[in-house]
């Protein structure tokens, strides 16, 4: 029932949330009382709470808990962050929105119902911030119509394969005894099988169907980054994990050579996406090529048979989203709080924002990740089960390219001073000198909250960033903690 | 062959080819409307009234947002009768209508074989052809009619509205194939289609109304303004 009642909290909320994006303040109040109130309900999800609605099981679970807690807090953190940082609520709507349909997609039992309810999820919080952020500019239509074509076709090729599946020549209908597979059938399963991988693949911007994806991180606010290409991802991966878990692995069929293509995809996704992180200069581009290379690291569940590298899929997918959550707000307060979005103009940044300083040092920590943690393991099982020797070795190396793009970052912030941070006006806390609001001449603290608040809005904002990447690291140590998401046939 | 049914299906595929392939964007909302419209009663049984409710009023709902976004676009050039235009299929609306009756016994073939195959089927085909046209035979035909006709604008089309346009006929063509290959939906997958056909709609919706901001911006000569956001502020992209 809690899952019913986030959706039915999320979805007008987050309407009314876009609706009043002329309103700033209205909008921001909605918006962030439906973000908390959606973190009471997610924390509410219960694992025995299966409800019978419109002929189909919606039901809890313990990782569908993890994820709509971690999903509706990051949507709480940048609000909060959009909110200080004086941008206006164009992500945030549409974000709720997104959780709201997300949630009732993950927790539905069939994976036909899931794929459709999180590719309307996905359009939604894809392409109403555009309208509302890029209003009129000429790249608005284009880069609408290059976000709504790759999540359109993720959606339909995932929802051929679930057709395929229930259809008369689907596994449920045609397996014959076990041990025995019908060439016909085995044929299907691996096309199933790469049709899900694709969907998988164009979803999540892992190479080569990565432009859309590069260019959305870098055309939107970073705040609209998560929505789409973290949260909303994830739970697609999570559903097609699952399809998979239920539709192909109980077939027993090897599928070497499908499982060898996706394995190749992934590893190029991995390498190419790190260098690309690696290559290049701009904050933003970091952000995108290191969601890609995330991406290629998941992918590797497909192509690895078997529950345990499923189960590893899911923790990494959880990770990685979360994690790179927090560097999208990392990304949005540095250029927010000082300008520019190339690492040469951004020297000295952690001098002058120690906040930042400490965000960006946890987001590496949970990018790289420690034996022990879920995230780390996750990325280890997966390339072990996936990849043959040599090329695992390599695949890993590559994996911890976060080193070198996140780490080079943070040797920069300790260098000199660029100008542009020299300059920043804003970067570090006041604590007197505040300008009241209004005529009174009263110092209450009804006038100087709200002035202080103001004054320094960006400090808090990196507060609000310092605790993203707390969110991130959390469920890179413990993982989804559950098998249990999307699991239906 | 059930008469009823297959004049729905013929409904729902000249919907399809008349939104696809008409250079009036009003024309071209009424055939999708229609489309959209008639593609729920394409099932046997029919679904509970309150579900079926739901399809038609979504369906209308979807039509009527990209109404009410294309209503906005004052770039739209008057047509012969006063009708904002748009870029219709170039291939015309009988090698449209061609390629949906390829589809059309595409679909009847799979049909026949599926049923073949299923374990509660006949076993074998009918030997006639008004005898193949089953009620999945028939939603099949016409979700790969509407596909193969929604599949181009839907992702090479140049302008918003023709591929919102294509996005909602193909949408609704792979639910039919999917009634028409695995049976019929439960009512939850059906409300799930419907969130897919309106976000669709929002989505598309949004772009035509970009676009059309767009060509008003270069109409009158202005370089595209950056977008403000709710404070007056110029949004971070723009920045």
């Amino acid at each position: 029932m809690s899952v019913l009642l986030l959706a039915a909290l999320a979805l007008p909320g987050g309407l009314v949330t876009a609706l009043l994006a002329g309103r700033r303040h209205a909008a921001f109040a909605v918006g962030l009382a439906t973000a908390v109130a959606c973190v009471v309900l997610a924390a509410s999800i219960d694992a025995a709470d299966t409800v019978p609605i419109a002929g189909s099981l919606i039901g809890g679970s313990d990782g569908l808990r993890t994820l709509a807690v971690a999903w509706a807090v990051s949507t709480l953190l940048f609000g909060v962050i959009d909110a200080l940082l004086g941008d206006g609520p164009a992500v945030l709507g549409p974000a709720l929105i997104g959780l709201g349909v997300g949630a009732v997609g993950l927790s539905a039992a069939d994976a036909g119902i899931g794929f459709t309810f999180l590719t309307a999820g996905a359009i939604l919080a894809a392409v109403v911030p555009i309208g509302m952020v890029h209003g009129g500019s000429a790249a608005a239509p284009g880069l609408g119509l290059r976000s709504l074509r790759p999540l359109l076709a993720a959606g339909l090729i995932s929802l051929v394969a679930v057709a395929w599946g229930a259809s008369a020549v689907g596994p449920y209908a045609a397996l014959g005894a076990p041990g025995q597979i019908d060439p016909a059938l085995a044929a299907g399963l691996g096309m199933a099988l790469l049709a899900i991988a694709a969907a998988t693949t164009i979803r999540l911007g892992a190479i080569p169907a990565h432009v859309w994806a590069a260019r959305y991180a870098e055309a939107m606010p970073a705040s609209a980054v998560p929505p789409v290409l973290g949260w909303g991802a994830a739970a697609f991966v999570l559903v097609a994990l699952g399809w998979v878990d239920v539709t192909i692995s109980t077939t027993g069929a090897p599928l070497a050579t499908e499982r060898g293509i996706i394995a190749l995809i992934a590893a190029s996704s991995i390498i190419l996406g790190g260098i690309a992180a690696i290559v290049h200069d701009d904050i933003e581009h970091v952000l995108a090529y290191s969601i890609v290379q995330d991406a290629g690291i998941a992918l590797l569940a497909f192509s690895a048979p078997g529950a345990t590298a499923a189960v590893a899929g899911r923790d990494w997918i959880l990770a990685a989203v979360a994690v790179k959550s927090g560097l999208a707000a990392w990304v949005l307060v540095t250029r927010a709080t000082f300008g520019p979005h190339r690492r040469v103009d951004l020297r000295g940044w952690a001098r002058r924002s120690p906040i930042l300083g400490l965000a960006l040092a946890l987001v590496l920590l949970g990018a790289v990740g420690l034996p022990g943690m879920a995230s780390f393991d996750a990325r280890g099982t997966l390339i072990r089960l996936a990849l043959p020797g040599p090329l695992a070795m390599i695949v890993l190396l590559a994996a911890f390219a976060p080193v070198v793009f996140i780490g080079r970052l943070l040797v920069g912030g300790v260098d000199t001073m660029a100008e542009p941070v020299r300059s920043a006006a804003h970067a570090t806390a006041r604590i007197r000198g505040f300008r009241m609001v209004g005529w009174a001449g009263d110092d209450s603290p009804l006038r100087v909250a709200p002035a202080a608040i103001w004054a320094n809005r960006y400090p808090l904002a990196a507060v609000a960033a310092v605790l993203a990447t707390i969110l991130g690291l959390s469920v890179a140590i413990g993982g989804l903690g559950s098998t249990a998401v999307g699991e239906g046939p | 062959m059930n008469p009823i049914l297959a004049g729905i299906a013929l409904a729902v595929t000249a919907g399809a080819v008349i939104a696809i392939s008409a250079r009036e964007a009003r024309a071209g909302l009424v055939g999708l409307a229609i489309a959209l419209g008639a593609a729920p009663f394409l099932a046997d049984p029919l679904p509970q009234v309150s579900t079926l409710a739901l399809r038609v009023i979504g369906a209308a709902l979807a039509a009527y947002l990209l109404r009410a976004a294309v209503a906005t676009v004052p770039g739209l050039t008057a047509g012969r009768w006063g009708e904002p235009t748009r870029g219709g299929s170039r291939l015309g609306w009988p090698a449209e209508a061609l390629m949906a009756i390829a589809a059309w016994i595409v679909g009847v073939g799979i049909s026949a074989r599926l049923e073949a195959l299923s374990p509660t089927g006949p076993g074998n085909p009918a030997g006639d052809v008004l005898g193949l046209l089953t009620p999945a035979a028939l939603a099949t035909s016409v979700g790969l009619a509407s596909i193969v006709v929604g599949l181009v604008p839907a992702f090479a089309a140049r302008d918003a509205l023709r591929t919102a346009i294509g996005a909602l006929i193909l949408i609704q063509g792979l639910f039919l194939v999917r009634i028409g290959v695995a049976g019929a939906p439960s009512d939850l997958e059906q409300l799930a289609g419907v969130a897919l056909l309106v976000a669709a709609a929002v989505g598309g919706g949004v772009l035509v109304g970009a676009e059309a901001r767009r060509g008003a911006g270069h109409d009158d000569g202005s370089e595209s303004v950056p977008a403000r956001t709710g404070s007056g502020r110029i949004g971070p992209a723009d920045r």
